[in-house]
Parts: structure tokens; sequence; C-alpha cells
């Protein structure tokens, strides 16, 4: 016979606290991030300017990606939008190359036990470091380090070495400030993929290297052979995060221009968006902002999609196909057996 | 213990959510309290002031006549509440009138968003949506006619009892601006804005062998003649001088110029005014008449210190820290003192700050207070031009300021440059062409002849067919063939 304060103790769920612990998450993110994520694609069919309350369908992509309707306005918006795309893709790639080769290369100094470095901790503080930094005050730096006239710092000099005979337009020359920003953002983030990489490799079971180092296996074996496929998890995982990141990027491309005006071949997606959404007098583009958006989360699926395919481990792939051809195998006997009454 | 964790498991979710909900409330919340609490410290000491000060007020207001409301708008709300991008101007304005006036400094509320003028229409907006109390608000020239021809954004200041006669000595285009496109006086001025061309004069010496701001005027009286004196500058220097630092620079004088609004009909105008300054720009930029910089760059400013440039395109606002005094190198600078400003080739303005008046407005009478004591009553507008000093945005007022000759400039070597812009603001016509579109076109434009005359696009034709893009792109109310 249970007592009553048994009785009471069965009927307490704890899981209520649990919810109401979580209640206020997503009440905020429901409000702050749902909401609004569900609203750029509603805005993405409604118009722009002073007709952002009409209902336009498709008009908007249709514009942003073919270039049709809208007489002048869509093919315009068309040329700048590919434009974005491809600045965004251009930039992107020439930064995440450079970067990843110097942080695996650093990775694997780094957690070589052979090679004994010292001041690890310190290294690793200062090539972090840069990511510190707000991406506002390393736009500001790169700009008074590189300014175009021939009193820039950097043109300064190299024109009383006598390297160059005219000064090097760094912020408004198409492949010069395309440079430049890939440059600034491999800086800021080589640490940060530098570290995430050492902690993968630090993850790695050690008995294999040293057995590796038993059997007389070289550094580049042991990188080639050992760590490069165990990593690849990590490496694929980063490269999606910094897939993301770079199709988003906007702090630098926005910032590191020369004065008012926007260079056209740094101008990525994500500028071209907020440029659209806020910039624009006397009334905002909401619905091209809002489709442009659209389209970028679309080829940001599409495009982890693809990364994460590469990921999938083949073998667990095969065998899971095995173990459910078995099992159908298996329900197709026990059909058989108990004539044709399933389980 | 169970009510214990109850209440404390309720006490926690509470104040995440309320943490998590502040932001929604009004930006300016915090901003008011702080405003208020700093004031009502301050009134102790106010009040007591205030019994010094009634005698020298009533002084003033003497001679400077007392204000009676006597608009329709609604009276008796609890603060005057005034939305800025910048406090400068207000933060000498306000006091000035609070004193005359004899208002308590907690009767006003400021609501500064530091930020660019160009992005304070965007705040503004948002602020509107929160439906918070709101009385005044500045407008740039550029987007004013977004809320002067919004009639749920801005009263007509006849309602505020303001008669078309009481504007009579503001400049001409300031009225201009402040005017919806009916007609109706809806915006008013505090300053008007009208802009020379300001030169070295040690190197005019030199190379051109000019004196005085008479003789130069002289040689830059035109845009023929300013392009033929940049050639004998060019050519005097040895191939370093050039005549003025920046193309937006000749833009903001050229587009005075202009006889078609930017948009005529719901269509973009392009007159024969854009294909001259296309050519006048390529002309200057090839030939090194003009430097490659650009206008608000650190590398702008710190030019006025080379003998890279010889002069500056600059406003009223433009000869303090904005532009001229840090071009300078600001006092006891390389070239402070060595500067003297002229006309230039066209009478034109740049910048300048508007106040309108929200219909909900529940402080009428202090609005209307304000804009009498800033804009109609010229005793109290001399007293602010000289205690800013500004260039006030009477015709009167900046007469007598300059016919006492108490104006003397120690970055123009002596020289008064209110008596210099005051013939140039006389002479600005806007004949009505602004449009709400203005900021956007622009800067289109600009970026399209700037893109041309640095080689990105290769002939004139290339470079209107950019611009119209840009624009079609940017502004989707208008169309563009």
């Amino acid at each position: 016979m249970a007592s009553a304060a048994q009785r009471n103790i069965r009927s307490i769920s704890y899981a209520k606290y649990g919810y109401i612990f979580i209640l206020p998450f997503f009440l905020v993110y429901f409000f702050f991030q749902l909401w609004p994520l569900i609203n750029t694609f509603i805005l993405s069919f409604y118009g722009n300017g002073a007709k952002a309350d009409d209902f336009v369908g498709l008009d908007n992509f249709n514009a942003l990606l073919f270039g049709d309707g809208m007489g002048r306005t869509g093919k315009a918006i068309h040329e700048t939008f590919v434009q974005t795309l491809i600045n965004t893709l251009i930039v992107w790639i020439g930064n995440f190359v450079p970067q990843i080769l110097i942080s695996l290369l650093l990775a694997a100094w780094f957690t070589d036990a052979k090679l004994k470095i010292r001041g690890k901790g310190f290294f690793k503080v200062v090539m972090y470091m840069p990511n510190i930094i707000t991406a506002a005050s390393v736009a500001a730096l790169y700009l008074s380090l590189f300014a175009e006239s021939k009193y820039g710092p950097i043109n300064h000099m190299l024109l009383d070495w006598g390297v160059i005979k005219e000064p090097i337009q760094f912020v408004t020359g198409v492949a010069q400030s395309r440079g430049m920003i890939m440059f600034i953002q491999c800086w800021m983030w080589f640490g940060n993929t530098m570290i995430m990489l050492m902690s993968g490799i630090m993850g790695l079971n050690p008995s294999l290297f040293e057995a590796a180092n038993i059997d007389g296996a070289s550094s580049g074996q042991i990188f080639r052979k050992i760590t490069l496929p165990l990593l690849r998890p990590i490496l694929i995982y980063t490269m999606v995060t910094s897939m993301i990141g770079g199709l988003q990027m906007f702090d630098i491309p926005y910032l590191y221009i020369k004065g008012t005006q926007r260079n056209q071949f740094t101008k990525t997606v994500a500028v071209f968006i907020y440029e659209h959404f806020r910039e624009k007098m006397p009334k905002p583009n909401y619905g091209f902002s809002a489709a442009a958006s659209v389209v970028l989360f679309i080829i940001t699926i599409i495009l982890g999609s693809i990364c994460m395919a590469y990921n999938r481990d083949e073998d667990e792939a095969r065998k899971k196909k095995e173990r459910k051809a078995m099992k159908k195998k298996l329900k197709e006997q026990a059909k058989n057996n108990l004539g044709g009454i399933g389980i | 213990m169970n009510k214990l964790k109850k209440t404390l498991a309720l006490v926690a979710t509470l104040a995440i959510s309320a943490t998590a909900f502040v932001g929604c409330g009004d930006s300016s919340s915090s901003s008011s309290s702080s405003s208020s609490s700093e004031s009502s410290a301050e009134s102790s000491s106010a009040d007591s002031s205030s019994a010094d000060s009634s005698d020298a007020s009533s002084d003033e207001s003497s001679d400077s006549g007392e204000f009676t409301y006597s608009g329709s708008l609604k009276t008796g709300g609890d603060k005057m509440t005034v939305l800025t991008w910048t406090p400068d101007d207000l933060d000498v304005m306000l006091p000035m009138w609070e004193k005359a006036a004899g208002v308590d400094k907690s009767q006003v509320n400021v609501v500064n968003f530091s930020v660019g003028g160009g992005e304070a229409s965007a705040n503004y907006d948002q602020y509107f949506l929160g439906g918070k109390d709101l009385d005044m608000f500045m407008v740039e020239a550029d987007w004013a006619l977004k809320y002067i021809n919004d009639n749920e954004a801005t009263a007509p200041l006849t309602d505020l009892g303001f008669k078309e006669e009481d504007f009579a000595g503001q400049y001409a285009y300031t009225m201009e601006i402040g005017k919806s496109t009916d007609g109706v006086i809806k915006g008013v001025s505090w300053q008007a804005a009208p802009g020379g061309w300001c030169y070295r004069t040690d190197l005019a010496d030199t190379y051109l062998g000019v004196k005085s701001p008479e003789d130069m005027q002289a040689k830059v009286s035109d845009w023929d003649k300013f392009q033929a004196t940049a050639k004998e500058v060019y050519d005097a220097s040895g191939k370093k001088t050039a005549l003025t630092t920046t193309l937006g620079g000749i833009w903001q004088a050229f587009a005075a110029n202009r006889t078609q609004a930017w948009v005529v009909d719901g269509a973009l105008a392009i007159d024969d005014s854009c294909s001259q300054f296309i050519k006048l720009s390529k002309n200057m930029m090839d030939n090194g008449y003009v430097t490659k910089l650009n206008q608000w760059t650190d590398e702008w400013k710190a030019a006025g210190q080379t003998d890279d440039t010889m002069g500056y395109f600059v406003s009223t606002w433009g000869f303090g820290v904005s532009i001229l005094e840090t071009a300078a190198g600001g006092e006891g600078g390389k070239t402070y003192g060595k500067w003297n400003v002229c006309q230039g080739p066209t009478p034109y303005y740049w910048g300048g700050t508007w106040m309108c008046v929200s219909p909900k407005t529940d402080n009428a009478d202090l609005a209307a207070s304000f804009i009498n004591y800033m804009t109609v009553d010229e005793a109290s507008m001399k007293e602010y031009a000289l205690a800013k000093p500004d260039y006030v945005n009477n015709m009167n007022v900046m007469q007598s300021i300059v016919d006492e000759g108490s104006n003397k400039n120690a970055l123009l070597g002596g020289q008064d440059q209110f008596a210099v812009l005051h013939e140039s603001a006389k002479a600005i016509n806007l004949n009505g062409l602004i449009t709400p579109y203005d900021a956007t076109i622009k800067q289109a434009f600009m970026d399209a002849v700037n893109d041309y005359c640095n080689g990105k696009t290769d002939s004139e034709e290339a470079c209107i067919d950019a611009f119209k893009n840009k624009v079609a792109e940017s502004v989707t109310d208008i169309t563009v063939d």
C-alpha cells in the first residue's frame, strides 16, 4: 500500500520544469529567429520600393536569376546579382584554399611530438589574435596601411624603394582589391582553423602514430597515410562551416572601400542584400533583398549537401545497405514460413 | 524546499524572458531616462540660476519680442521630443532657446541616433513605427521630401501659426527644399549652406601670380576658366599640383547648373549638364587637374597639407574640422592661415538640416517657439550665429554680420568667409529641382563618373549606361529607359 507521499512523488513530472526552463529560449527563438526567417520567404514574393505591399509572385526571382521582366531594372539587377555571386565565390575560394593549407601545415607541425617546438602556446595565441580584433578595426587598419595615394604607407615605401613607379590601386583595382580581401580573410581566420584542426589531430589515437614510427614511416608518409584520412571528418566540417561563412561574407567587403563608393568587384551577395534592404532611398527594395537571401539559402543547402555527401563513410554505407538487404530477406523468409502472416 | 525551487525556477525564467524582450522596448527609453536623470540632477542648479538669468532673459525678450502660440495643433504634452542624428547643433541651440523662452531643460527630450545623415531616415522609420512621443525631427535635403510629401509625417507650418511672410528673410533655396511638391511649407532650416571654393594663397601666388580672392574669382568664374586655370597651375607646378581635390567636390558645385530635376514624370531625366560634367571630369582627371582621391577618405583631408592640390570646394559647415580645418592640419598646422575663399564657378549649396513638426505633436507651442527662435526672430538668430558660429538662414542677419566685419577667420588668414558666401547664397536658384530620390541617384551618378574617369568604363555612353543601370536597380519606383 503506497503512502500518500509516494503517490505524490509518482505524480510529479520533472519534465515540466525542463519545459519551463527552455520555454524562454523557444519564445525568443520563435519571435526573433524563426518568424523573421519565414517572413523572409514571404517578403521575397512581394514588391520593391513603394510597391512593397503588392504580391508579385516569382517576379523578384525571375529578375534576379534570369533578368526577365521589369525592363532595365530586371537586367541591371540580374547583372549585379550574378556579379556579386561570382565575387563571393572568387573571394571565398581565394581565401579558403591558402587558409586550409597553412592551417593544416601549422597544425601538423604543432602536434608533431618529434618536432618539440618551443613556445607553442605563444604561437597559438598570436596566430589566433587577428580573429579577436573586430572586422571594423581590421578594415580601418588595412585601409590606412594600403591607402591608394602615394602617401599611403605601403605605397610610399614601395615608391621610395623604386619597386613601383605609380601607386598601386589596393582598394579599387579589380585584382588588387580582391586579393587584399582574400588576404585579410585568410589572415583573420587561419588561426581559428588551425586550432580546430589541431584538436582534431590530437583526438586521433596516438598508438597509430607510434606504430607508424616503429615501422619506420617518414613524417610525410604519416601525414598522408594516417593523419589526413583520419582527419577527413574534421576537414569536411571546416570546409562546410567556412563555406557557409564565406557565402555570407559581409563585414570586410562592406568596409574595405574607398570613400563612399562601393567596389563592384568585391561586393558580395550579403552586401547586395544589405544594400537593398537598408541603403536605398527613399524606399528600400525588400523584395529583391529577400529573394536574394532565399537564393543564397538554397545555394548554401546545395553546396552543403554536396560536402556532406563526400563525408559519408563508404564502409558504413555499404554495411547499412547489407543490413537492410538482410532484414528484407529475413522478412521474406518469415512471410513464407508462416504462410503469409506478417510479424 | 519544493516551494523554494519552484520560486527560484520561476524567477530565473522570468529574468531570462525579461532580458530577452528588453530589446522590444523603444531605443530611446534609455537615452530619455538618462537625460531626465541628468536634468533632474541639474534642475536644482538650473532653478537657482534661473533667478539670476531671468533679468538677462527679460532684457533679451524685450528686444526680441515675446512669442505667443497661435496654431491649431495640440499643446500641453509632457515633453517635447526631438529626433536627430547628430547633436552638434542642438547642443548649442536648445540651451540658448530654453534660456530665452523660459523652458525647463526637463521639458525637452532629444533622441539622438548618432549615425550618418544618410542612415538617419531608416532609424526614423523604425521610431515612427514604434508610435512613441514625437514632436519635431531633423531632415537632410537629400531625403527631406520623403517626409515632407507625407502628410502623416509632417504638419504644415501654418498649423503652428506661422505665415509665409514670417520666413521672408530666408534664403530662397532653403524655402524651396522645405516645401512639399504641391507647395506647402512643412520644413524650415535655421542655417543656409552656400558653398565656395577655397584655395591655397601661397600656391596661387607662386603659380598664377594671384594675390587676392577677387583676382582668383576672375580666374575661376566659370567652368571653362576653371579648366584653363587648372592647366595653368598644373603646367606651372611641373605637373605636380592639381587645381582641386576631388570630382565629388566639383560635382557639389556643378550640380547647381542642372536645369531639370532628376526625376520628371516618374522617369529618370538626364540633362545636358550630366554630359558636360562627364566631359569636364574626364578632362580634369586624365590631365591631372584633379587628384584621384575620393571624398570622405582620410587622404582627402590630408592632401591639404601637401602641394598636390590647391583647392577644396567647401560649404559653410566645412570651414571647421569637417573639412578645411583638418585639411590645413588644425590650428598651427602646416597650411593653417594659408587659405582664402572665393565664390567659384557657380553659386551652389551643400548640405544643411531642416526642421519638421509631426502632426501628432502634443507640444506644438514649444515647437513653434523653438522654430520662431531659430528661424523667424532675427535678434535671436544673430545671437546664435555669433555664438556657434553658424551661417544662419536669414539674409538681413547675415548682411548685418558681414557689414560689421567682426568675423575674421584665422584659418583663412583673416578673411571673412561669410562675406563671400553671402553673395553666393542669394544667387542660388533651385527651381524646385529636388526629388525624394536625389540621395540614391546622385551617388549612382558619381560612382559611374568615377568609374569612367578611372578607366573602368571606356566611353561616355558606357558611363551613362552604367549610371542608368545603377538607378534602375536601386530605385524601382521610377522608370529608366
